[in-house]
């Protein structure tokens, strides 16, 4: 039955319909896929059917199963010592290196105990803890002796304060080589940042919370990327007022990269601030400019109040140079930089000649090249940029851009542009080597964007070519001009590309005399020139 | 008689109200039925459970909104044909 409508005032339960759909596609399919594609059930025949005694037994001992010695009753008849120790024994001796798998493997392949009696035994946990606060305190208090207790959140409702709370004991008791103590932290992790956003940027400001997740090297990256997604984004674009608990986070950040983490973070904390910065970066870049002292940046929030000093900017720049190590992470950063050079121009209009407001993006292309120590990670992020930049996308900078990254997909269309975007870039990235005939440097790929937002900006804006004094170039001139961008923004080849743009800097040197005076003043000092200049490393 | 326009709102609220019927009859609205713990267990399942009910929640809201936009619609269509029977010298 087709579900479809083009009345104007379905739209929003079309909408709504489309991401259900996609949601559908995007995680129930795939599961079941690989549970299609898993061969637990076979395998299982297989050791079952060893002999039909063997078969007849299990049959039997199924079918003799009393509801009297239900596995609920037994845990919910326990008092609270006795419950304590079946917990110790389940995670201590059941789960010991024994090579059978993380519990949740365990669960889905039928084994004994695991498939059957755990999920009742974290049933009776979470109800305990939901009416009993001395158990649950006491369940907190000695989590790192009792980790099953957090994997059990998954199974059973567990109340978000119990994870919350649990969540930092688990980190810092730092048992990475123990797999059931890591697979608690992730399901711990999954359970709030699928539940409360806003409580995993309560616990992304708790500096030790963050320091343990930085150097958490045996954490699902995944879980580790939407963990500090949920917090630094998608709480702040829930709460405005939370953007001071944002800043704050970044700015512990700050101090690790540039303490015990200078050689990178978790790849999935990286990442995560790279998502993030799609509603940061407006303030950052204005912070880099507009408030120095003694050479520090400060960061102003929308409201123009100071919030105080970020860190100064050689630390701002490693900050970023410990997030850029990060391979997926250096690629959003690029695809963030292309959408705020086109947000900027954009916003800019008219003023745009001003050339302070572009300058924004040429120091928060500086910034991020300074952090940066290796030449072919800048080359990886220009053409991130540029494909960006490309893609025009200027619109998700900022808060309120409509949750792109949410987990719930609030914001269907703009999550998938920024996700085509960051797969284009991917590839691209990929395939950056440095051309020995067109300056792909960093710092000219950055520059020529700004440029071409501008060109393009200009040319789509003839309200506004009076006050640019561009209002002389005629029509022919004009298209010959849009003709030329449009082939260079569809050239997918650098070298090619670099081609039609030295064309285009020609026709317009030798042609269009207006054009190339609003080209020009871009040349000259400022931190503009200085991107452009600065060029490849020696 | 109704005019073209009450005709027209009255006929966009009857598609409103199928599509509202639809989405309400569509399988998705009763998929968590089938994915219970006695079906699949596990993290992955369980965030996957937990979208599907927050989209059943959203479509239900959805639901609840295109009936209301419907009785809007008739209500407007009515209203129409009221100002069109009190117009001199189409009462009858």
């Amino acid at each position: 039955m087709s579900i479809r409508s083009s009345d104007p005032a379905a739209a929003p339960a079309m909408r709504a319909v489309v991401l259900t759909r996609r949601n559908l596609e995007d995680q129930w399919l795939p599961l079941i896929m690989a549970i299609r594609a898993s061969n637990a059930m076979v395998t299982w025949s297989s050791s079952v059917l060893s002999g039909l005694a063997d078969l007849a037994e299990r049959l039997g001992q199924w079918l003799t199963f009393d509801d009297s010695t239900s596995p609920v009753s037994r845990f919910a008849t326990l008092n609270d010592e006795d419950l304590m120790h079946e917990l110790y024994v389940a995670g201590h001796l059941n789960t010991r290196g024994d090579g059978k798998g993380s519990i949740a493997e365990r669960i889905n392949s039928g084994a004994p105990f695991w498939s059957d009696e755990f999920p009742d035994l974290a049933a009776e946990l979470a109800v305990r803890v939901a009416v009993d606060e001395p158990f649950g305190l006491r369940l907190i208090d000695e989590i790192d002796q009792h980790p099953l207790a957090a994997i059990a959140i998954v199974h059973a409702e567990f109340p978000l304060a119990f994870s919350q709370a649990a969540l930092p004991g688990l980190l810092e008791a730092g048992r990475w080589w123990s797999g059931v103590h890591v697979e608690a932290i992730e399901n711990a992790m999954l359970h709030i940042l699928t539940t409360s956003p806003s409580a995993a940027l309560d616990l992304l400001g708790d500096s030790a919370v963050l320091a343990a997740l930085a150097g958490a090297t045996m954490l699902d990256k995944t879980i580790a990327r939407d963990f500090v997604r949920a917090g630094l984004y998608d709480a702040v674009e829930a709460d405005r007022t939370r953007l001071i608990d944002g800043w704050g986070v970044v700015e512990n950040l700050t101090v690790l990269a540039n303490g015990e983490f200078d050689d990178g973070f978790h790849p999935g904390l990286a990442q995560g601030v790279a998502d993030s910065m799609f509603g940061y970066v407006d303030t950052l870049a204005y912070g880099i400019g507009a408030g120095i002292e003694n050479g520090a940046i400060r960061i102003h929030i929308d409201s123009g109040d100071s919030l105080g000093v970020l860190g100064d900017r050689d630390a701002v720049a490693n900050l970023f140079g410990t997030v850029l190590r990060d391979a997926d992470a250096r690629v959003t950063m690029g695809v963030v930089l292309g959408a705020y050079t086109d947000r900027v121009i954009n916003d800019l209009g008219a003023t745009v000649v001003d050339r302070t407001g572009v300058e924004s993006i040429a120091r928060l292309g500086l910034l991020l090249r300074d952090g940066l120590n290796d030449e072919q990670a800048e080359l990886a992020l220009g053409a991130a940029a540029e494909t960006a930049r490309r893609q025009r996308i200027g619109g998700l900078i900022g808060f309120g851009a409509g949750s792109w990254m949410s987990a719930t997909g609030v914001g269907l269309v703009t999550r998938t542009v920024v996700n085509h975007a960051v797969s284009k870039a991917t590839d691209l990235s990929a395939e950056v080597e440095p051309d020995d005939f067109v300056d792909t440097s960093f710092g000219s790929v950055a520059y020529r964007g700004i440029q071409l937002s501008i060109l393009r900006f200009v040319h789509e804006h003839p309200a506004d070519h009076a006050g640019l004094a561009v209002d002389s170039v005629s029509a022919e001139d004009w298209a010959e001009v849009a003709r030329r961008l449009d082939a260079i923004d569809a050239e997918p080849d650098d070298a090619i590309r670099g081609g039609l743009i030295h064309d285009l800097d020609n026709l317009i040197a030798n042609s269009i005399p207006a054009l190339d005076s609003l080209w020009r003043q871009f040349a000259g000092n400022g931190d503009l020139t200085r991107l452009k200049e600065s060029g490849r490393r020696p | 008689m109704p005019g073209k326009e009450a005709i027209e709102l009255r006929r966009r609220a009857q598609c409103l109200r199928q599509l509202a019927s639809r989405i309400e009859c569509s399988l998705v609205m009763s998929l968590e039925r089938h994915a219970r713990t006695d079906t699949w267990r596990g993290r992955r399942p369980m965030l996957c459970v937990n979208l599907l009910r927050h989209n059943q929640a959203q479509l239900h809201a959805e639901v609840d909104g295109l009936r209301w936009q419907a009785y809007l619609f008739d209500q407007r269509a009515a209203r129409l044909d009221l100002a069109a029977a009190l117009q001199p010298g189409r009462a009858s």
